[in-house]
C-alpha cells in the first residue's frame, strides 16, 4: 500500500474539498448534480408558499371589503389608471416569456443566448418599475394618496358618494398602495437576482447539467408574474369603465 | 433537470394565450354587467392564466411529486381553505337577525 493512498495523505486539492475554502458544484449531501437541483427548485416552491400566504391575507382583506362596501370599492377602483395597469400586465407576462426562454437555453447550454434573455426579462423588469412610477405620479396628481394628496370633499361632490362612504375609499386605496407597493418591492429584488444570475451566467459558470440557479431564478420571477395577474382583477378591474 | 420540455415555439403559444385573455380581461370590464359577476369573470380569467404559467413556464407538470405536494398543499391550504373559512365568517354575518353582536 502505498502511503499516497493512507488517510492522513490525502493529495492536498482534495483535503480542501468539502470545507467553505473550496465550492464545489456538487454539494456534499446529494447524490448527483440532477438531485441537488431538484432539492433547490423545491425549497423555492416552499418559500412562494409562504409567499402565497403573505399575498393572500392582503388580496383576502379586499374581497372582504369589497363585500362590506361594493360601491365605495368600484368607484375608487375605476379612478385607478387601467390603462397603465393593462400595459405592465402585458410587460410581465411578456418577461416571463423572456425568463423561460433563458431557462431553456441554459439547459441546452447556449451561454450568449442566457445572457441574452436574462438581460431582457431584467429590462422588462425595469420597464414594469418605470410605468409603475407613471402611474403613481399620475395617482399623486389625481389626490389618490389617502393621508398625504387627498381631497375628500370631491368624492362626495363628483363621485355621488355620502361623507361617512369616503373612509372605505381610504380603505381600497391604502390596500392598493401597500399590494401595489409590495409587489414593487418583489419586482426590484428579482431584477437584482436576475442581474447576479446574469453575470454568472456571462463567466460561464453554467452548463446544461447546472443550472439550479437560473431555473429557481425564474420559478422566483413567475410567481411575481402571477401576483401582478390577480392583482390586476383585484384592484383595477373592480368596476365598469367607460371610454 | 428534466428531459422533455417544452419549445420555444410552445412558450410563445402560452403566451399568446395569457396575452389574448388579458385584453379579454381588460376589455370585460368596459360591459355593463353586475358586482358579482365582474368578479366572478375577473377572477376566473386570472385563474386561468396563472395556471398556464404555473402549469407552463414554472414547469409544474414535469416537476417532482414533493413539489406537486407543495404546490397542492398550498392552493388547498393557504388558498382555498383559509379563505373559505374567512369569507365563510364575513359573508354570512347579517344573515341572522337579531343576534348579538352584529
Amino acid at each position: 500500500m502505498s502511503p499516497d493512498n493512507g488517510p492522513l495523505t490525502v493529495p492536498h486539492d482534495e483535503s480542501l474539498e468539502h470545507t467553505i475554502l473550496v465550492r464545489h458544484r456538487l454539494e456534499e449531501q446529494y447524490e448527483n448534480l440532477d438531485q441537488q437541483h431538484q432539492a433547490a427548485a423545491l425549497g423555492m416552491w416552499v418559500f412562494l408558499a409562504t409567499e402565497v400566504m403573505f399575498f393572500g391575507a392582503l388580496f383576502l382583506a379586499v374581497a372582504i371589503y369589497r363585500f362590506l362596501y361594493t360601491v365605495e370599492f368600484e368607484k375608487a377602483s375605476e379612478r385607478l389608471n387601467w390603462m397603465i395597469g393593462g400595459v405592465n400586465t402585458l410587460v410581465l407576462l411578456l418577461s416571463s416569456l423572456m425568463i423561460v426562454l433563458a431557462v431553456h437555453y441554459a439547459r441546452h447550454g447556449r451561454r450568449k443566448r442566457i445572457v441574452l434573455f436574462l438581460g431582457l426579462t431584467a429590462l422588462l423588469g425595469v420597464c414594469f418599475l418605470a410605468f409603475k412610477g407613471l402611474e403613481y405620479y399620475i395617482d399623486y396628481q389625481e389626490n389618490l394618496i389617502p393621508g398625504w394628496r387627498f381631497d375628500a370633499g370631491e368624492w362626495v361632490t363628483r363621485e355621488g358618494l355620502r361623507p361617512d362612504q369616503v373612509p372605505h375609499v381610504k380603505l381600497f386605496l391604502f390596500l392598493y398602495w401597500v399590494m401595489t407597493g409590495l409587489h414593487g418591492l418583489h419586482v426590484t429584488i428579482g431584477i437584482c437576482v436576475v442581474l447576479v444570475i446574469m453575470a454568472m451566467a456571462w463567466r460561464g459558470k453554467f452548463s446544461p447539467e447546472y443550472y439550479a440557479p437560473v431555473d429557481v431564478t425564474a420559478l422566483y420571477w413567475h410567481f411575481v408574474d402571477v401576483v401582478w395577474i390577480f392583482l390586476l382583477p383585484t384592484l383595477y378591474l373592480l368596476g365598469t369603465h367607460h371610454w | 433537470m428534466s428531459e422533455r420540455l417544452l419549445t420555444p415555439g410552445m412558450y410563445l403559444i402560452i403566451l399568446v394565450m395569457l396575452l389574448a385573455l388579458t385584453v379579454l380581461t381588460v376589455g370585460l370590464s368596459f360591459v355593463p354587467s353586475s358586482a358579482m359577476m365582474r368578479v366572478v369573470a375577473g377572477q376566473s380569467i386570472a385563474v386561468v392564466k396563472a395556471s398556464l404559467v404555473v402549469l407552463f413556464f414554472m414547469h409544474a407538470l414535469r416537476s417532482t411529486a414533493q413539489t406537486r405536494a407543495v404546490i397542492v398543499v398550498t392552493i388547498v391550504w393557504f388558498v382555498v381553505v383559509l379563505s373559505s373559512l374567512m369569507l365563510s365568517d364575513y359573508l354570512t354575518r347579517g344573515m341572522i337577525p337579531n343576534l348579538p353582536g352584529h
